[in-house]
């Protein structure tokens, strides 16, 4: 009996790996392979013509502007992912309530998504110009203007562009994770005299935890999508605090810095994969 | 079973009616109302402006990109509508029309290969059990999460060796088997309950093609939205 | 127990196959080579060049009936110049005879172009007469010359206007474009117009048998000219002519874009910048004969003027922009490789002339080897020029890079640094050896330990000019204050230019030798030209205000198009003879610039001097050459750029810029381009509206050598780096604008700069 079924584990993990194996190959060809590539040439010279050991490593850890952009990348990143997430999640609960406005704001909401970031960027630049649309309200109602590109403001042109992109994005994710909540655990929390705040506390927040992990590592990949709308924008090199590392690996790639690109790489791989682990072991833990 | 649990639903229903008390209601509508318009409203510019001539354009506009002085400002709606762009678009250009299906083109083929590829993927890290399942997982996601140009040269060495470089195979094979896709498919496929599955699998339909129909359905979802 | 044992064993083999996959993945696939088979296949066109008689300048060659060649040109030989002459050649062009001359009246002051032979050996012409006696340019009246074989000739007058693009058909009809883009048939007997076959869009007009050709912008129409009808349209003609949305358009009375001649068989010919195409009428092939990137075709310092095809070799007259004819002969060679077996790749950031000419007369020298010139910027696409070195870079590391660089725009260092460029020290020894070599300036990217990763083949030389008197004031960025207070000193152009005339002759004096910029010398230049400008502004007349004015609404398009090095003084030597400027600072962009302000200074007091306004001694490079250390054939490479820095090579190209070879550099401003008095220029002064004609005479003995002097002293590199000049320039601008003030530009600039320093 029990040899029987190890057999039918065995036939059931053949059967998965299988299913598995077309698309990991290619993808440890297309993505694996390059990656680790990366990483042999982080222990390179610039033209991988020879071994240099952790002297990139140190080189990168000790350029400022390296230090510049990681720090930007990381104030952004913290900053950005816990107010969109937030943001959406008070959104989608809004939102399940709203019987009439439902359908036409959830599609009002999803069109930034869905709009590709070479259209909006001439919207970004009319905007937040100096002479822009922005402060055209701005002098018209407070008085003064802000230089938003020259300033560290930039800084919010970043974070506007992040959030009205992902807002529709995650907010949908989030309504699905709600909808995914049996409708017998509210009917039982209430019979047994449950208020709303209570209801939503320890019944709606606990089961959307997996769509909370869903959600964070979803907004981290978009955040890194920004970079498309900031360089569009602002050019190679934008005011500091909208000087993000994809910005600095852009730039290396232009003076043929390879060892450097892929030391940091392969700093940024450990960080996510630290983060990615963390989030797991917090949020995920039936994976 | 289910009519009562109707009636219960409708119950429900009007209770919530009766305690979200109307100012909450009204401020709750003109907040969402607020936020669509503030949302939609870099897309009602790029909207107006396709439809706005050239003088307009310029008084509006000529503060930011043509060096003028004062503010730009917009209107809500063009003064004069013309259909000149848009013809001249349509009619007048047709690398347009290269570009479009290009695009197109890319676009569709690129998400066959997602569907081919990647759905079996998801579904195997989804439902069965193998070993080095999480590791295998917990790669994907890494990768994911990889910048652009981390991985631009190398990918380009790759694409150059199998001798791929100026084709749209340089940017199909890479996003067919980008792990993105599997990522979002691996959540839906996993929140399938069990039960689903096993009673399928009573009622004698072969588990293959139960999990293709219904992991199509859930797939197409996931990956329309990921493609935009 | 077991099963735990059993897992870790899987475990393991499973890590130990992925650490396989990945690690042979790894591995560089080794490429295939290709297998070269010993059959190559042999024979090609080959050019040479023929002598003409009396060095004459050529308008037209045609094949007789009897099989002999004519040509018919003026002779520039001492002796007889001015008189207009048909050779003729018995021996495939080698020698040429005197055949007819045109009556003694055509001679000396006359000016003919458009002329066009017919198979029996008389031709047609067209004459232009000053109508008036005052000085305006518009007033010219055309009259139609036609000559026998003998040299019998006439003249008719024109009705119809403006009419250009002579071309006898076998028949004896005349076909000619005239202005508005019209087709006509001239009666070669009277001058009047036959018929009109086109009205308008006919760009290119030519003859095929018994049929006009005329191509509009995009389309081919064939009229009988017997029956003045549309003939067969000839699809496959049209479609090869208007490949790749080529366009044909004059841009000169004598330069064509393409050129039609016609087979014994009726097979037609065609000559582009392209090459040279045969089509048989009604056939579905256009078929390639020569290669155009592979002979001068491609060279854009020659000029198309003629083609004619006899036992099948071709001539085609061309003219060089200084005006001289040469004919250049193709003849099949058998044993030659129909596609050079070496192939070499120049990269360029942008599309340079001058490297094209260089490539041309190379690929003239070593037929075996075939140049692909790779542009960064076509302007096509919108490609930035950091997307273009991202791209070049990518190419480089995969070992599809090119051979030579030409690294005008790029900066030295970041490929110096990766030791991707050959040392060319032993190169640059060896020129000095022979020909002798401005060091200073080819040196000037020598490194510590002495090698030299790159050659500047050229270079420009700021310099200042005007009133002697107003030049001895200017010494120092602040004088310029004190003279643009003075009205009438500088032009318009010259100040609103002022922040990209002067970077390259102070950038050097905010870099510290550290790599980072002194704030304060930044700081200091742009308070000066903020002051400079608006002391300019507020003491303008309502003349320079329009200027202003006009200048602001297509300011972008007119900065985008503006050289690196800034702007060439010889733009301003109208304003000097006009009394309308005293002094100008810019760049003298070869010998026709110094030529040009020596030639003012017959006129009007004109000094050119060098302009030492921050560093001193400052030369602007051009033409950096650099071979690449992985290059497939870095043999050709370095004979490549040992060509460029030849003397021969150096003198492919005579008007941009001045050579670094001493000998050449020598012979450049020595040799004269023009002979003195043989044209001028022509303007209108702004101010009173009367007109200025410049007659242009080579410069002097005693002011060659003062540029040879001036030459010989510089020793200080531009700095042209892109981000530095683009972002000063930038910021720069916002100030003189009032956008911003010094201190805030300051601040930005040094921002991004540390920013781009630190990376």
């Amino acid at each position: 009996m029990r040899w029987r079924k190890s057999k039918r584990r065995w036939k059931r993990s053949l059967t998965g790996i299988c299913f598995l194996l077309p698309g990991f190959a290619g993808t440890v060809c297309f993505t694996l392979v390059p990656f680790f590539r990366t990483v042999v040439r982080s222990f390179q010279n610039a033209l991988g013509t020879a071994f240099v050991g952790v002297e990139n490593y140190r080189t990168v850890l000790g350029n400022t502007a390296f230090r510049m952009a990681a720090g930007n990348t990381l104030r952004f990143t913290c900053f950005c992912i816990p107010l969109l997430i937030a943001g959406s999640l008070v959104l989608a609960v809004i939102l399940q309530y709203q019987k009439q406005a439902k359908n036409w704001m959830k599609s009002m909401l999803l069109v930034p998504t869905a709009v590709p970031a070479a259209s909006v960027v001439l919207v970004w630049k009319l905007l937040f110009h100096s002479n822009g649309l922005l402060n055209h309200v701005l002098l018209a109602t407070v008085g003064t203007k802000v230089e938003w590109m020259t300033t560290s403001a930039s800084f919010w042109v970043l974070v506007l562009s992040y959030l009205w992109k992902n807002l529709g994005y995650d907010m949908i994710l989030w309504m699905a994770g709600l909808a995914g909540i049996p409708e017998e655990i509210y009917e039982a929390a209430r019979m047994d005299g449950a208020g709303e705040r209570a209801c939503f506390f320890r019944i709606t927040l606990p089961n959307l935890l997996p769509s909370l992990y869903t959600i964070s590592v979803l907004s981290f990949l978009n955040s890194f999508k920004v970079f498309r709308e900031a360089w569009l924008v602002a050019g190679d090199y934008p005011q500091q605090d909208m000087y993000l590392l994809q910005h600095l690996y852009n730039n290396w790639f232009r003076d043929l810095a390879f060892d450097k690109i892929s030391a940091a790489a392969v700093l940024t791989a450990l960080v996510v994969f630290v983060l990615i682990l963390l989030l797991q072991w917090a949020w995920e833990r039936e994976m | 079973m289910q009519i009562r649990r109707k009636r219960k639903n409708s119950e429900k229903g009007e209770r919530y009616t009766r305690r979200k008390c109307s100012v909450g209601r009204v401020f709750c509508s003109m907040f969402l109302l607020l936020l669509a318009v503030l949302i939609g409203f870099p897309v009602w510019v790029a909207v107006t402006g396709v439809f706005m001539q050239q003088w307009e354009l310029t008084e509006y506009l000529g503060p930011v990109l043509a060096g003028g002085t004062g503010t730009a400002s917009w209107a809500l709606l063009p003064h004069a509508p013309t259909l000149q762009w848009v013809v001249g678009l349509l009619l007048d250009s047709p690398q347009f029309f290269v570009m479009f299906w290009n695009s197109m083109k890319l676009a569709v083929c690129i998400l066959l290969g997602q569907l081919v590829f990647g759905v079996p993927s998801a579904w195997a890290l989804a439902r069965f059990d193998f070993p080095c399942r999480k590791a295998v997982m917990l790669l994907y996601i890494v990768l994911m999460l990889m910048p652009f140009q981390v991985l631009m040269l190398p990918e380009y060495l790759v694409l150059n060796e199998w001798h791929l470089i100026d084709t749209h195979a340089a940017v199909i094979f890479p996003a067919i088997f980008s792990t993105f896709p599997v990522f979002i498919m691996y959540r839906g496929f996993r929140g399938i309950p069990e039960e689903i599955l096993d009673a399928g699998a009573l009622t004698g339909r072969v588990s293959g093609r139960f999990s293709y129909r219904s992991g199509c359905r859930l797939a197409w979802q996931g990956s329309s939205r990921q493609s935009s | 127990m077991k099963r735990r044992n059993q897992n870790i064993w899987k475990r393991q083999a499973y890590s130990w196959l992925l650490m396989a996959a990945l690690g042979m993945g790894s591995l560089p696939v080794a490429k295939v080579q290709a297998d070269e088979s010993g059959d190559t296949a042999m024979g090609r066109y080959i050019e040479s060049e023929i002598t003409l008689p009396e060095e004459a300048q050529v308008q037209d060659i045609v094949r007789m009936t009897d099989g002999r060649l004519r040509i018919v040109g003026v002779s520039m030989d001492t002796s007889e110049a001015g008189s207009w002459k048909l050779w003729d050649s018995t021996d495939g062009g080698e020698t040429w005879e005197e055949a007819a001359k045109l009556p003694e009246e055509y001679n000396d002051g006359e000016f003919f172009f458009s002329m066009a032979l017919t198979r029996d050996g008389g031709g047609a012409g067209i004459r232009m007469i000053e109508s008036d006696s005052d000085d305006t340019l518009e007033n010219w009246d055309e009259e139609l010359l036609v000559f026998d074989a003998d040299g019998q000739a006439q003249c008719f007058p024109l009705e119809a206007p403006n009419v250009s693009q002579l071309s006898f058909t076998d028949s004896g009809a005349l076909v000619a474009q005239i202005s508005g883009g019209g087709a006509v048939l001239l009666d070669p007997e009277s001058g009047k117009t036959v018929c009109e076959l086109v009205t308008s869009d006919a760009e290119i007009v030519g003859t095929w048998k018994d049929q006009a050709l005329v191509l509009g912008t995009d389309s081919l129409q064939v009229y009988d000219t017997a029956t003045f009808q549309p003939g067969e349209s000839q699809e496959v003609l049209e479609e090869a002519l208007f490949a790749g949305n080529t366009s044909y358009t004059m841009t000169s009375t004598t330069a064509r874009p393409i050129l039609f001649a016609q087979a014994e068989d009726d097979r037609l010919f065609y000559a582009t910048r392209k090459g040279i195409y045969s089509y048989a009428e009604n056939g579905s092939v256009v078929e390639e004969i020569v290669n155009g990137s592979l002979c001068m075709l491609a060279d854009p310092g020659m000029q198309l003027v003629a083609l004619e095809e006899a036992d099948a070799e071709f001539y085609i007259v061309c003219a060089t922009e200084t005006g001289e004819s040469q004919l250049v002969k193709f003849s099949y060679d058998p044993d030659v490789a129909a596609t050079p077996q070496q192939e070499l790749t120049v990269y360029s950031l942008e599309e340079d002339a001058g490297m094209r000419r260089l490539i041309a007369q190379f690929q003239k020298q070593n037929p075996d080897i075939y140049v692909n010139y790779q542009i960064g910027l076509t302007g096509e696409d919108g490609v930035t020029a950091s997307d273009a070195l991202r791209m070049l870079n990518t190419e480089i590391l995969a070992g599809d890079g090119p051979d030579v660089l030409m690294l005008d725009g790029i900066s030295v260092d970041t490929y110096t640094e990766k030791g991707l460029l050959v040392d060319l020290g032993a190169m640059l020894t060896e020129v000095q050896d022979q020909d002798g070599v401005l060091t200073p300036i080819a040196g000037t990217y020598q490194q510590e330990d002495g090698s030299v990763p790159a050659i500047p083949c050229k270079f420009y030389i700021p310099a200042k000019c005007g009133d002697p008197e107003t030049l001895d004031v200017i010494d120092g960025l602040a004088s310029l204050e004190q003279l643009a207070a003075q009205e009438g000193t500088f032009t318009s152009e010259g100040m609103l230019m002022l922040p990209e005339r002067l970077y390259p002759l102070l950038a050097g004096t905010w870099s510290k030798a550290d790599g980072t910029l002194d704030a304060e010398a930044l700081q200091e230049y742009i308070q000066t030209v903020q002051q400079v400008w608006q002391t300019y502004e507020a003491n303008a007349s309502e003349q320079v205000k329009e200027d202003i004015a006009a200048w602001e609404e297509s300011e972008d398009s007119i900065l985008a198009q503006l050289p690196d090095y800034g702007a060439a003084l010889s733009g301003s030597s109208f304003d000097l003879l006009g009394g309308n400027a005293k002094a100008e600072i810019g760049m003298l962009t070869g010998m026709y610039d110094y030529a040009e302000l020596t030639s003012v200074n017959r006129q009007t007091p004109c000094e050119v001097r060098e302009a030492n306004l921050g560093a001193e001694d400052v030369f602007v490079p051009y033409e950096t050459l650099g071979v690449l250390s992985n290059a497939k054939d870095s043999e050709a490479a370095e004979m490549f750029v040992r060509y460029a820095l030849s003397e021969e090579g150096q003198m492919a190209d005579v008007e941009t810029a001045f050579p670094v070879n001493e000998t050449a550099l020598k012979r450049v401003i020595s040799e004269p381009f023009f002979k003195d008095g043989e044209f001028s220029m022509a303007s209108v002064n702004r101010k009173t509206g009367e007109s200025i004609t410049l007659i242009c005479y080579w410069p002097t003995k005693e002011q060659q050598e003062e540029l040879l002097a001036i030459a010989g002293r510089l020793d200080s590199r531009a700095n042209l780096d892109r981000i530095p000049r683009q972002t000063v320039l930038e910021e720069t601008r916002k100030c003189m604008k009032g956008e911003e003030s010094a201190d805030e530009a300051v601040n930005a600039i040094m921002q991004k700069i540390n920013l781009y320093l630190a990376e």
